[in-house]
């Protein structure tokens, strides 16, 4: 029998162990492959208006997906090469020299991984149509696709980086045979001494957790810290900080909390749980290892793909907000606005709803005693008359009226992002209205408004004495707003491009369809890496876990054999097993969770959008998949232990 | 009686491959004897205690364990059986390396669900009679193979088992951990009454039992009985027969 047959021969023997792992790097075989594809031919077939590089996105989305799958890859490897430990020893006490199990092992991962490749390809290149049939839609592009299977140059591409991958684990085995020592042949693995813990570390966890989400959870301008260690590092003291301290955590609450168990005999000595309890404390430090890797990159995961859904999801409603009016701009040329009140009324495809022409002010206000650093002294504010104001409301189907005096004024601005924006409300602000200075009142702050926000911004209600008084001044810089909303707003996708043509830049031209359409694309491309990143990632997780109970399973058998000589059912075994999994998969899971849902509240904070529903849908999705990797493990562990 | 067995036989493999490893055994065991069994390797004397310890089950042939027939039960039922009226001790002591001695020691009560005041007495009771009070506290990696078989003696003995099995259990000792463990081994069975069938290929360590019992290629050969005999002179004896049998057991 040659090595190579040898180790073909190892690999169908070993299949059930390769089998998640294979499954894992298939899915990152596509990701990698549909990424490469989509990179080249959708900036052709979407226009994402521009705001975002898709092919950069999408390459430095490989690069990281890229980076993560050579870490995992790395780590099965690992986990593969020690249950084979005893085997390889084996073959070397029979006299195979450690160069000849050197090239069987670096044959049977080349082997492994050139199938996976090939495999990955074959799967995602069928794959390919339905994939960027689905980025489509999630990007709301209605038409046809072109792309239905990769060029050469994508699957030359994804070869050479997995061979990539496949080579260097494949000498990491290699290595591995040089390292075996015949000498440990026969002794037991595992650490040895009880591991201790001390009240101390259990603080230090708390606090090293508790500091990195009052960090992330600090209002990002007036933080102190924030500004001391910059924006750059904040992020990475905090993600430091949280990594350390779920480590100490895991490390020492298994420690402690055997420990308390262990006291309390009625317990402890109560069928299987002290061989449980004793077998997780044992092995408490892989196994913080383990946890901790698990629970960091549950919390990225839920973090990364909660966000983008969120922002997916809310994009309707949030142009819906900033966008009160289908379209509205500047009106700088009398003569282009007369052509589009045509064009809207010859389409009687596309009812109006409303079309309104406002008159309000330009001018810039001081707004030095908001002392906001984002904002700046000065401000550019479109001022409107209190009347207009109720009229547009009631237009718009707002409840708000207001009624103001002299200089008393109501602010309006729709805020993206909390601790960026302003409060206006008490503040005085004085005006500069050429040659003249006003002083006002602001009354109240109200964060919503009735012009959108691409075309005006800040704007400030004023009592209608006081708008017509300021209108009459000389130097005063008036401005016509025109403002229009059809019946449904949601398809008017020529008739808006048309009207664009007519207008200049300086119009600001804004509309909800076109924003709607734009955030859709973005959001929508932001969501489709996100989905696939996550169930690589959710899957490399249940691997590894996988993988490490596997090898556990395989050390515990005797002693299972052992306790059912003595009289324990399987039952009982099967049950104290289940217990034993449920902590270990359950633990990293729920740190992981909570992780993620602060950095949403940092990061709602941030952009004051609401996540609790895309977040409560991230959750199940994830817990549901992980769930299933938990079942298999179950099964494979009673299996291993119980035949 | 504790054992009884009438025509057991036992064949491993499957039509192709068959290997008769006990041809047609017929044997009792008295309450409160210690019985030990002799021959040479491969003769099927860990086939035979398997049967008896209810871990496998024979192809042919009824036995009865305590009265009660042990085919006839079923999984759950055995498993209790062997919790509650069974003992084990074998060659390569099987401790638990992740408990402490002590820990190992009274598992069998913890899994009956025995209160913590009565474990802690039994503890207590054992460690004395089997010279284990010091090193309760360690690990079983920290304690001598002749510890470690006292350990897992103590552990076969602690629930006061009706039936304790033993393979071989001095098989990894020197003679004075093996005299040890034998030594205590007897006064168990003589203080507790406990009933003992204990497997060697040592005529010193079988010097210890009441009766032994010869076997070769699944079937019985000899049996001795010590007849008020010393422990020496039965040892000579002993030796003598093994002589006779063609000395390699
Ligand atoms: N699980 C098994 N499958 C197949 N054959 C078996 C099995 N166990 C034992 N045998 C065979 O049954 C016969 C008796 O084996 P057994 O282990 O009972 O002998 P033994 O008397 O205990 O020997 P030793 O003194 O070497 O321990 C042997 O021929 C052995 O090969
Ligand atoms: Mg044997």
């Amino acid at each position: 029998m040659t090595l190579l047959q040898m180790a073909w021969k190892n690999i169908l023997h070993n299949l059930s162990m390769y089998v998640l792992y294979v499954f894992t790097m298939i899915l990152a075989i596509i990701t990698f492959l549909t990424f490469s594809v989509i990179a080249r031919e959708v900036p052709s077939e979407v226009a994402s208006g521009g705001f975002l590089d898709l092919s950069a996105f999408f390459t430095g989305a490989s690069v990281i997906l890229l980076l993560f799958i050579t870490l995992f890859s790395w780590c099965c490897h690992a986990f593969f090469l020690k249950k084979r430990k005893q085997e390889m020893k084996l073959y070397s006490m029979l006299g195979m020299a450690k160069k000849q199990i050197g090239r069987m092992l670096f044959y049977e991962h080349l082997l492994l991984g050139v199938g996976t490749l090939v495999i990955g390809c074959l799967i995602g290149s069928a794959l390919l149509r339905l994939f960027v049939m689905l980025l489509m839609s999630f990007m709301g592009y209605e038409g046809s696709v072109s792309v239905s299977f990769p060029a050469s140059s994508d699957l030359g591409y994804t070869v050479i980086i997995f061979l990539g991958i496949t080579l260097l684990t494949s000498v990491q085995s290699y290595h591995f045979s040089y390292r075996l020592k015949l000498s440990e042949l026969f002794q037991v693995e595992g650490e040895k001494v009880e591991p201790t813990s001390s009240w101390l570390l259990v603080v230090l966890a708390f606090l090293c957790i508790g500091v990195g989400y009052r960090l992330a959870l600090e209002n990002i301008l007036t933080s102190h810290i924030w500004k001391l260690l910059g924006l750059l590092l904040s992020p990475m003291v905090i993600v430091g900080l949280v990594i350390i301290g779920t480590f100490l955590l895991f490390h020492t609450v298994i420690v402690l909390l055997f420990k308390i168990v262990k006291k309390h005999k009625a317990t402890y000595w109560n069928g299987l749980n002290m061989v449980g309890a004793s077998q997780l404390l044992h092995r408490v430090k892989d196994n913080a290892v383990m946890l901790t890797a698990v629970a960091i990159i549950s919390a990225v995961t839920l973090t990364v793909v909660g966000t983008t859904y969120a922002s997916y999801s809310i994009n309707k409603e949030y142009t819906a907000v900033s966008n009160p009016n289908s379209m509205m701009f500047i009106n700088h040329n009398a003569q282009a606005v007369k052509q589009i009140n045509q064009l809207i009324a010859k389409d009687t495809e596309r009812p109006l709803a409303y079309h309104a022409s406002v008159q309000a002010l330009l001018t810039r206000a001081d707004i030095s005693t908001l002392e906001n650093p984002f904002l700046g002294q000065e401000q550019e504010v479109a001022l409107i008359s209190q009347s207009m104001f109720n009229k547009l409301t009631s237009l718009q189907r707002k409840d708000e009226k207001l009624t103001l005096q002299g200089r008393e004024a109501v602010v309006l601005t729709i805020d993206y992002s909390e601790p960026f924006g302003a409060n206006y409300e008490g503040a005085s602000i004085p005006l500069q209205v050429k040659g003249k200075n006003v002083e006002l009142q602001v009354k109240e702050h109200i964060h919503d408004s009735v012009f959108n926000s691409g075309t005006a911004s800040t704007t400030v209600v004023l009592s209608n004495d006081l708008f017509h008084k300021l209108l009459q001044k000389k130097k005063a810089e008036r401005i016509r707003y025109e403002l229009y909303q059809f019946k449904d707003e949601a398809h008017v996708k020529g008739l808006t491009e048309e009207i664009e043509k007519r207008l200049t830049d300086q119009d600001l031209f804004s509309s909800y369809y076109q924003e709607y359409t734009e955030g859709l694309g973005i959001f929508g491309l932001l969501l489709f890496i996100s989905s696939f990143f996550g169930l690589v990632f959710v899957s490399a997780v249940g691997t590894l876990l996988y993988g490490k109970l596997r090898i556990e399973a395989e050390n515990n058998r005797d002693r299972y054999q052992l306790l059912i000589k003595m009289g324990v059912t399987k039952k009982e075994i099967t049950a104290s097993i289940f217990r034993q999994l449920c902590i270990l998969f359950s633990l990293p899971l729920l740190i992981g969770i909570v992780h993620s849902l602060v950095a949403m509240m940092a990061f709602s904070k941030l952009f004051t959008i609401s996540l609790k529903g895309p977040m409560t849908v991230c959750v199940i999705l994830y817990s549901g998949i992980y769930c299933l990797f938990f079942i298999a493990t179950l099964r494979r562990y009673y299996k291993t232990v119980l035949s | 009686m504790i054992v009884q067995a009438r025509n057991v036989s036992k064949t491993y493999g499957s039509n192709g491959h068959l290997n008769k490893a006990l041809d047609n055994i017929t044997m009792t065991i008295l309450e409160g004897e210690f019985v030990g069994l002799m021959g040479p390797s491969g003769a099927g004397k860990t086939s035979l205690l398997n049967i008896f310890s209810t871990i496998d089950t024979a192809s042919s042939g009824e036995i009865k364990i305590m009265g009660k027939d042990i085919n006839a039960m079923k999984e759950a039922e055995l498993a209790n059986f062997r919790r509650h009226e069974l003992g084990f001790v074998f060659q390569d002591y099987h401790l638990l390396d992740t408990l402490s001695v002590k820990d190992n020691i009274v598992l069998p009560l913890a899994l009956s669900g025995v209160p913590v005041h009565e474990i802690e007495k039994r503890a207590q009771e054992i460690a004395h009679k089997l010279d284990l009070v010091d090193v309760l506290s360690q690990f079983p990696y920290q304690i001598s193979g002749g510890q470690k078989q006292r350990a897992a003696v103590a552990r076969a003995m602690i629930a006061k088992p009706r039936l304790v099995l033993a393979d071989e259990p001095t098989g990894a000792l020197d003679s004075k951990a093996a005299t040890d463990v034998l030594e205590r081994l007897q006064t168990l069975n003589q203080t507790d009454r406990a009933t003992i069938l204990l497997v060697t290929h040592d005529a010193y360590a079988a010097s210890f039992c009441q009766r032994i019992i010869f076997m070769k290629d699944g079937r019985f050969d000899q049996e001795l009985d010590r007849r008020g005999r010393s422990r020496v002179e039965f040892f000579h004896v002993i030796l003598d027969m093994l002589a006779t049998l063609g000395g390699n057991a």
